[in-house]
């Protein structure tokens, strides 16, 4: 291994080499900070281009795109309270507050230390604990998969402290939305109203820049006499480095969410779009001052955007070690592995150690490389936004989310349906719904509706088919998770006014 | 709290609906979507009996201000969409990003404006087609014009 390793440097640090990653970063921050083009398309897109370089080199560029897109969706996140890819859901709730509040600069820079300490985290995972993370994934049955959406369910309790009521209609809405199209178990066609268009379902990608980006930019046009969108302050000297060493102050978020991104990354269908939740989630139920998340702090933004960036060595896990895709970018690469006559799988580390070394280095390499390409793209784009008045800023958004939603399925139905949601979640955000909650019911249905249909099916040999959501000692573990993550913001609010009460009772004696 | 008590009348009733809507399906089908409407359908009916018991603390309408453009900005969306497929990509995209800059610009619009906007907004629009079909061979709405 070290060998291979060593060798692998060799190949990577080429002054060729060098400059298709950094070509790849900046495709991939492109690709990323634009609402609808994911990681997936990005990746997918791209892939003609890589057959004409060997196996390794369209590998590692391919690599550099994945990487910089998962971290090029929190531009967007944080600029116009858009996220750029699902994986940035939760940086939208403290990113956008920040550079509302004259800290955008400081945001993107908090956002891209923390892509990188993610990244190199899930490359660690990917590279030294690759076999028996795996095995962990396989004992991942669909009852676990179930009281898995279950648990993520339950964030909403963190991510609508202030109106939970709220934040669990918004959830089952969301639900409700994902089970529009054909039945995933049994194929019925259901809740379609005639609409042909709509038996594939509703996107996710769709859903999402409808109940994100039309009502931020309604609310643009109804503060049109504030002329721009966000509050420019004055450049702070040394910036850069005080972000930094704040960033790396936070070793416990950082490490924590990174490693959850990993876990989150092995299990196949859950991806960044639930890690950053569930690392959000953490990293609330964890601080001392639950209360500021969602006002503008870099611990909601450390969260998310490590987690994020950890999935992408997370997912390649089970997709080296047992061709078992963990993302949905991970399966396109799968494909170009198998273009190039490389079957994943445990013979892969074996048969070609080289290629698979070189690649998992060359990630290693794209994430260092993120900072200086990350930062210099960050600075300029907060910039061009900072500046542009809101008669040209609305308009181009609106234009970004009908190419957006247009090239997911090539589709003009696709943007009608986008612009539907997007009315509606305008009149929910001034009913105060957050579209956090219903995104997260949108991304965990598919995954808890055929969890829940197939452990039922499993179930029909028990005498009690419900049994099967109960015995097994995962699905236990998932349960209390779930309870705990429930129950955790009533707790803290009794422990407060517990305190509070003590506090006011000394303060009269 | 009125705007509450109405929407959560409005989510009942769209839950019912997608009830009616259960009829046909196969057992495998339907469980997960009635346990969400039921779901739905609970939470709905406690933020009504809240509407009731909480004080209404807020001051701001549901009506947001500048509402008149809000429903302009959708209206000219709806329309750019419709015209995708009519007057292409380029030739709808460019029209009406100026238009809607035009419309929501706080100066009175004059002629040289209005032409730097279209300037500006033909060189970008370009770009992205350029990028983006020629390039990525990303398939973008066709029309009659580019």
């Amino acid at each position: 291994m070290v060998e291979a390793i060593s060798a692998s440097f060799g190949h990577i640090f080429t002054l060729k080499v060098i400059l298709m990653i950094i070509a790849g970063l900046f495709g991939g921050l492109l690709s990323g900070a634009l609402p609808g083009l994911t990681a997936t398309m990005a990746v997918a897109l791209l892939v003609p281009f890589t057959f004409t370089m060997d196996p390794t080199e369209g590998l590692i560029v391919l690599g550099a795109i994945y990487m910089a897109c998962i971290y090029g969706g929190s531009f967007s996140a944080i600029l116009v309270n858009t996220p750029g890819t699902p994986s940035s859901i939760g940086t939208t709730f403290d990113g956008f507050p920040m550079a509302k509040k004259g800290e955008g600069e400081r945001a993107i820079l908090t956002a891209t230390f923390s892509s990188a300490y993610g990244g190199i985290i899930g490359v660690f995972f990917l590279l030294f604990l690759s076999p028996p993370l795996a095995s962990v994934a396989l004992k991942f049955g669909p009852p676990e998969y179930f009281w898995m959406a279950v648990f993520g369910i339950t964030i909403i309790s963190s991510l609508a402290s202030k109106n939970i009521l709220k934040g669990f209609i918004g959830g089952a809405i969301g639900l409700l939305i994902s089970t529009i199209g054909i039945a995933p178990i049994g194929g019925d066609v259901r809740f379609t109203a005639g609409f042909p268009q709509l038996q594939g379902g509703i996107e996710l990608i769709v859903a999402l820049i409808g109940f994100f980006c039309i009502p931020e930019a309604l609310t643009m046009i109804a503060n049109r006499m504030q002329k721009f969108h966000l509050t420019e302050t004055k450049r702070q000297h040394g910036i850069l480095l005080k972000t930094f060493k704040e960033v790396m102050k936070k070793q416990g978020n950082l490490l924590r969410s990174s490693i959850l991104g990993t876990l989150v990354g092995i299990l196949p269908g859950a991806g960044g779009s639930v890690a950053n939740l569930v690392a959000y989630n953490e990293a609330i139920r964890v601080s001392k001052h639950p209360d500021d998340f969602g006002t503008g702090i870099p611990d909601g933004i450390i969260a998310t955007e490590a987690s994020n960036n950890a999935v992408v060595g997370g997912g390649m896990i089970p997709l080296v070690t047992l061709g078992i895709p963990g993302a949905p970018p991970d399966a396109v690469l799968y494909g170009v592995l198998l273009l190039h006559g490389l079957r994943p799988g445990p013979e892969l580390f074996t048969t070609h150690s080289h290629v698979v070394y070189t690649f998992i280095m060359s990630l290693f390499v794209a994430t260092i490389l993120m900072i200086p390409v990350g930062v210099i793209s960050g600075r300029l784009l907060h910039r061009t936004v900072v500046r542009l008045p809101i008669r040209f800023l609305a308009p181009i958004i609106f234009f970004l989310t009908i190419i957006g939603s247009y090239s997911i399925r090539n589709n003009v139905t696709d943007v009608y349906i986008m612009l539907t949601l997007g009315i509606i979640g305008y009149v929910l955000k001034r009913l105060d719904f957050h579209p956090g909650p219903i995104t997260l019911g949108l991304i965990l249905g598919p995954i808890g509706e055929m969890g829940f249909v197939q452990a039922i099916l499993m179930g029909q040999i028990l005498p009690n088919k419900w049994m099967i959501f109960f015995n097994r000692p995962l699905s236990w573990v998932l349960i209390i998770m779930s309870v705990l993550s429930l129950g955790w913001p009533f707790f803290m609010k009794r422990i407060a006014k517990h305190w509070k009460i003590k506090e006011m009772t000394i303060d009269e004696s | 709290m009125k705007a509450d008590r109405i929407a959560s009348v409005i989510f009942i009733l769209i839950a019912l609906v997608f009830w009616s809507r259960t009829g046909d399906l196969q057992y495998n089908g339907l469980i997960f979507p009635r346990l969400l409407i039921i779901f739905l359908i609970l939470l709905s009916a406690v933020m009504f009996g809240q509407t009731f018991v909480t004080k209404e603390t807020k001051k701001e309408g549901f009506v947001p201000k500048e509402f008149k453009y809000i429903i302009t900005s959708i209206i000219v969306v709806f329309a750019w969409v419709s015209l995708l497929n009519i007057a292409g990509f380029i030739v709808s995209s460019v029209v009406m990003l100026t238009f809607f800059t035009v419309i929501l610009d706080l100066q009175r619009p004059t002629f040289f404006r209005t032409i730097s906007s279209l300037v500006i907004y033909a060189l970008m629009v370009c770009t992205f087609w350029f990028i983006f079909h020629k390039f990525l061979l990303v398939p973008l709405p066709t029309g009659y014009l580019i």
